[in-house]
Order: structure tokens, then sequence, then C-alpha cells
């Protein structure tokens, strides 16, 4: 049996040695362990949560972005349709309040043209008043169309000027028609004195002539061509009105020639 | 084979306990522990502090882990870090000590022969029998393989110190030899 080497003998045997530690080893050693190391893993988890979260919310948005795109893409497609509708019912309402008021006004001027021989003052005064209403009325109508608030409000004030400049001309055109109503009852009576009888069909005449008179230097006053219009739309209440003054201004005669008209009527 | 794999399971789970997870430290601890214990003991002569020793270089190992590069054997890193453990626990208790020169003549033929081989047991009570000098001297040159200049700094004594601690260590083994088992394969 061949010796061994004493120190190769030693190396081996204690190289191979294990000595296995004793249970409480590792507790001991992990409470000398930093604690940091468990943090570390507690970092990496909320880390990871808020990676997470972070993705929710990209994923969250862009979702949302579609959805919002594909809203636009649909206004985009309803806004042609819709834009020319709401203009439309701007010009419904701008144009139907041009002609309400135009009317208005109009009879107006003729309850004015009525009484304004009697108390000129008076009329003016409610012809101020009903224009203040008619313009509170506009205000109304406009603060429901509220898109076309600015517009109406300004083509409406256009207009009642354009109205107060038509009324204006309207008073000075009325004086015309009562020095007209004036020569007509000096002609009646100088016919009345020449001839005992006027017959109706004379007066008749007269009255044409008159108001035709009447008509031409209107038309001729007038500065708009909105104005002819306007005596258009008077000319039925004015013609009334004229032939009731006729009447009224030639007193005596007024049965014969009342009774003259009907028969003509008739 | 079973090294090979060994190796790769060591990287991963470095990998793992240098990132601070516990469990993977525990597994390293778990597979290294019995082997660092018998280094430390080599030096230590009482299991308990071989093992207190043992558990201080542990912690160094996972507190310094980022220091080891991967490259060498990982268990040749951890026991380094346990032989250096060892030595500062017995230069704590003040029993490192190292005899005065004395003259070695032809140490390089003192080598013992023994008959049957000698159970790490009874190699470990010689070793226990030993000055601390001696017996540290001894383990670090016969044992780790550490070379004379490399035992000189690391016990910041000198290359020749080293050599004639080593040379009485194996004269004194000698003789506790020859008394243990009442039988001597001298030198020539």
């Amino acid at each position: 049996m061949a010796p061994i080497k004493l120190e190769d003998n030693i190396r081996e045997k204690l190289q191979e040695r294990e000595l296995a530690p004793s249970q409480s080893a590792w507790d001991k050693l992990e409470s000398t362990l930093p604690k940091q190391q468990d943090k570390g893993t507690n970092r990496f988890f909320w880390y990871a949560i808020a990676a997470s979260f972070v993705g929710l919310l990209i994923i969250g948005s862009m979702f949302f972005n579609d959805k919002t795109s594909g809203i636009t893409t649909e206004i985009v497609i309803e806004e042609p349709t819709t834009l020319p509708q709401e203009e439309n019912n701007k010009n419904e309402i701008v144009t139907p309040k041009q002609e309400e008021i135009v009317p208005d006004v109009n009879s107006t001027i003729a309850e004015i043209s009525q009484d304004e021989s009697e108390v000129p003052k008076k009329t003016k005064k409610v012809q101020n008043s009903r224009l203040a209403q008619q313009k509170r009325d506009i205000t109304e109508n406009n603060a429901n169309a509220k898109s076309a608030i600015a517009k109406v409000s300004e083509e409406n004030k256009t207009v009642i000027s354009e109205d107060k400049i038509q009324i204006n001309d309207l008073f000075k055109k009325d004086a015309v028609v009562s020095n007209k109503v004036d020569e007509i009852v000096a002609r009646v009576k100088a016919m009345q004195e020449a001839n005992s009888a006027v017959t109706a069909t004379e007066i008749d005449l007269l009255l044409a002539q008159a108001q035709r008179e009447i008509q031409t230097e209107r038309i001729l006053n007038s500065t708009k061509v909105d104005a002819a219009a306007l005596l258009m739309d008077v000319e039925f209440d004015l013609e009334r009105s004229f032939r009731d003054r006729v009447f009224y201004a030639l007193g005596d005669g007024f049965s014969t020639i009342r009774t003259a008209v009907v028969e003509r009527n008739n | 084979m079973k090294v090979v794999s060994l190796h790769k399971n060591y990287t991963v789970l470095i990998k793992k306990a240098k990132k601070g997870q516990r469990r993977a430290q525990h597994e390293l601890f778990e597979l290294f522990a019995p082997k660092m214990k018998s280094v430390c003991r080599q030096y230590l002569k009482s299991n308990d502090m071989a093992e207190e020793v043992m558990l201080i270089g542990f912690m160094k190992v996972f507190t310094h882990l980022d220091s080891f590069g991967g490259q060498g054997s990982f268990e040749g890193w951890i026991r380094r870090i346990m032989v250096n453990e060892s030595i500062t626990q017995l230069r704590k208790d003040k029993k490192l000590g190292f005899t005065a020169e004395t003259e070695i003549e032809n140490s390089m033929d003192h080598v013992s022969y023994i008959e049957t081989e000698l159970e790490v047991e009874e190699i470990q009570q010689l070793i226990d029998a030993l000055p601390n000098g001696y017996k540290t001297v001894f383990v670090l040159y016969a044992v780790e393989g550490y070379k004379h200049s490399e035992i000189a700094e690391l016990l910041n004594i000198s290359e020749s110190t080293s050599k004639s601690q080593l040379f009485k260590a194996r004269k004194m083994l000698q003789s506790k030899m020859i008394k243990q088992n009442n039988s001597s394969y001298g030198t020539h």
C-alpha cells in the first residue's frame, strides 16, 4: 500500500467537508441584511402598477379620441345641412317683420291722418308710443332668434328709420290732401252756385281727378321705390278718408252727394 | 456536466440576488453555507464561531454582490471573503501571533506520508492543536493554495515569516501524527 501524502490528504478532506449551519443561521443573516432590498421588490411592483395604469390611460385616450373623431366627422357632415336652414330661418324671421311693420305703420298713418286735423299733437304722441311698442316687439322676437340678433336688429332699425322717413313724407302729403279737399269743396260749391244741382257723375269725376293728382304728387315726392308699394297699401284707406272728408266739408250738399254716390255704387 | 449546470444556476441566482431578491439570496446561502462554514472552521476553533464568521461573510457577500463581475468562480470569490473574515476575527481576538523567524532547512523536503487516510475530524483536531499563526499559514498554503507572497500580503507579514510558519506547522503536525497514530512515517 502506497503511503499517502499527509498534506494532500488534509486538503482533499477539508475541501470536501461541509458543515451544516444551524437552523436559525439564515434568519440571523436575513435580519442583518438591509431591508432596502425588500423595498426594491416593492418598488418594482409599484413601477409595474404605474406602468399598467399609464398603459390603460393611453389605451383609453386612444379609444376616446376615436370616438370624438367620429363625432367631429358627423358634425362636419351635418354643418352644411344645418347652416342653410338657420340662414333661411333668419330670413324668415327678418322678412315677415318687415312686412308686419309696414302695414302697422301704414294703419297708424291712416289713423293719424284721420285725426290729424283735430288733434295732431296727440296723434304724434300715439304714433310715437306705437312705434316704441313695435320696437319692443321686434326686440323680443329678436331675443328668441339668438343667432340672428345682430342682423335682425340692424335690419329692423333700418326699417324703422325708413318708416319714420316715410311717415314724415306722408304728413307732408296729408297737407297736400287737405289742400285738394279744400280745392274740391270750393269747386263743388262753385258748381252748386252755377248749377242748382250737382250730379253724382260730376262729383265722381272731381274725386277721381283729385285722387290721381294726389297719387302722382306722392309718387313724385317719394324718394324711394318702397314708397310706391306703401302708398298702394294705404290707397284704399286714404280714398275712404278722402271721400269722407269731402262729404263732411260739403256740409249742406252732403245728403244729395251721398245719395248720388250710393246710387252710383248700386 | 453537473458543474456546468450548477454554474448556470449560479449566474441566474446571482443576478436575482443582485436585484435584492430574498429568495435567490436564500438559495445561494443554502448552496454555499455548509462549505463556507467548513472554511471558517479551518481557522477558528469552534463551530459556533465558524458560523458567526460565516454569517458576517455572507452579509458581505450579499451587500458587495455588485463587485462580483461574474468572471472566475463565484465559489472562489465567496471563499476569499470567508478567509478574510476568519483572519479578521482572529486579529480581533488577538489570537493571531507569529513567532519569530527561524532558519528553514530544506523545507521542501519535509513531506509527511501516512499509511491510511485520516478522517476529517482527525485532521481538524490536528489543525486545532496548532498555534493560530502556524495553522493560518498552513491552511492558506496547503489547503487554499495561496502562495507565500499572497499569504504575506494577506497577513501583513514577510514572505520569510510565512515560510517559517509553514515549516514549523509541518514539523508540529508531524510530531502530533506520530503521537496520535503511534506510527510515524518520517521524513526521509
